[in-house]
């Protein structure tokens, strides 16, 4: 029986809708959390608590949850011995959730929290598994691992002699060959691969206006007359509380080791997605020219620097991404992939606007 | 739409009233604050709370609004609002 569980990454956007799903187990959950941004640890969990949790149920799961202030990119994770020592005599297991999710951070500064940080988790693993009753490492990756590969990308996959389109890419890359290398030196892991995650897909909440919603924002800005596409790509989007669920669901049998690829098989083409934000929004949709016909000379300055974070994902050589083992540990869970339909992306674009975020123009 | 001379440098000519108006228009909207809030001595980072991407999209959209393209290494002195005025009117007005 699993008891005590470790979570870096708890109060991110995904890390916070695991811990969500494995409160509702009768876990005691250790949170590594650091100060960001004048808050402290305990006034960051404090803020998710009140918002998601009602009066009443609170007070049970405080009991339940624990604040351990420290930071991944340090050695030790910020803990002083003495409590890592205790720590690691306690936790069974460890979900490592932390990672910075932006593009354009400059390689050495992301490296030192994705590829650093998950060595410093890998190591207080390790620690755990000597000294007590460590049983399962679950990493968090990401379907970006797969760098610019073309073809079919297996789950058992990892360095297919790939390149990297940014850092976050690279450093999730090769944060996920050091937990490989941990693995064959006989730590038991779980690696997850969501694709491009998406908010609630019931409230349409985010906390992370990153990526997906970066693009999405600088569409709304109407810098691009033109944009290239492959229109052989499609775009398999996973709600966050739907990987959290697929997460929670596999890593709760310490039997299933392998790497898992979260992607929705209800995939949506890029038009279907533009033309839904363009007509929600009331942006001017940029007209979609196929990558060969594509006039790269219109692009200059700044726009061109922007625009490039998002290019390779639009002109991507068609990629898929097999799932067998996801499809083998899910089976017999009742979870299935919702469908990306209108109603599903305006419920997200909703919330955009409700936080002013991207508004809507009246 | 202006005749664009120059792809390395194009000059635009616009009053510096619109073109301090325009970028506090593209501020606000990027940054998501009042129009009001944006004064010529605001830190842009600090105080507007532009991360390096959203920096960015001002200037893309500077760049946009005006049929201009920005040098780079001059994007990079920028602190205030102030400086940001400055800059795109080096490309904007004669």
């Amino acid at each position: 029986m699993r008891k005590n569980i470790f979570v870096t990454g708890g109060t991110g956007f995904l890390g916070w809708h695991i811990v969500k799903e494995l409160l509702k187990e009768k876990y005691n959950i250790y949170l590594l959390i650091r100060t960001k941004e004048n808050q402290s640890p305990y006034q960051r969990i404090n803020a998710l608590l009140v918002k998601d949790f009602k009066k009443g149920s609170i007070k049970e799961i405080i009991n339940r949850i624990r604040v351990v202030e420290g930071d991944i990119a340090e050695p030790g994770l910020g803990i002083d011995k003495i409590q890592r020592e205790e720590l690691a005599r306690i936790i069974d297991t460890i979900y490592h959730c932390a990672a910075l999710c932006e593009f354009g951070i400059p390689l050495e500064k992301i490296r030192k929290v994705n590829v650093e940080g998950t060595r410093n988790v890998l190591e207080f693993a390790k620690e755990c598994k000597a000294n007590g009753q460590f049983r399962y490492f679950i990493h968090i990756s990401t379907a970006a691992v797969a760098g610019d590969y073309s073809g079919i990308y297996y789950e058992d996959s990892l360095d297919e002699g790939q390149g990297f389109n940014n850092t976050y890419e690279q450093t999730k890359f090769e944060a996920e060959r050091l937990v490989q290398g941990y693995k064959d030196k006989g730590l038991p892991v779980a690696i997850f691969r969501p694709g491009v995650i998406t908010g609630n897909s019931v409230t349409g909440e985010t906390t992370n206006f990153q990526m997906f919603y970066q693009f999405l924002h600088i569409l709304s800005l109407e810098l691009f007359k033109e944009l290239p596409i492959n229109r052989d790509n499609e775009y398999g989007l996973v709600p966050v509380d739907y990987v959290a669920k697929a997460i929670s669901l596999i890593s709760s049998n310490k039997h299933n080791n392998k790497t898992y690829h979260l992607l929705n098989p209800n995939s949506i083409p890029f038009d279907y997605f533009l033309n839904t934000a363009g007509g929600y929004f009331s942006f001017r949709i940029p007209r979609l020219v196929q990558d060969e016909d594509y006039n790269y000379a219109n692009l200059s300055g700044f726009r061109k620097k922007l625009i490039n974070f998002y290019l390779p994902y639009l002109i991507h050589k068609k990629i898929v991404f097999d799932t067998k083992n996801f499809d083998s540990a899910i089976d017999g869970q009742r979870f299935s992939w919702p469908k990306i339909d209108e109603e599903f992306l305006i419920r997200l674009f909703k919330y955009c606007d409700k936080t002013g975020y991207i508004k809507r123009k009246r | 739409m202006r005749k664009r001379k120059d792809k390395s440098k194009i000059i635009s000519n616009y009053n510096p009233e619109t073109v301090k108006e325009e970028v506090r228009t593209i501020l606000a909207r990027v940054a998501r604050v009042k129009k009001s809030d944006i004064r010529a001595d605001v830190n842009i980072r600090d105080r507007l709370g532009i991360d390096s991407l959203s920096a960015m999209e001002v200037l893309a959209a500077a760049e946009t609004k005006f049929g201009i393209t920005i040098d780079e290494a001059k994007a990079f002195d920028v602190v205030t609002v102030k400086d940001l005025y400055r800059l795109i009117e080096e490309y904007t007005t004669r």
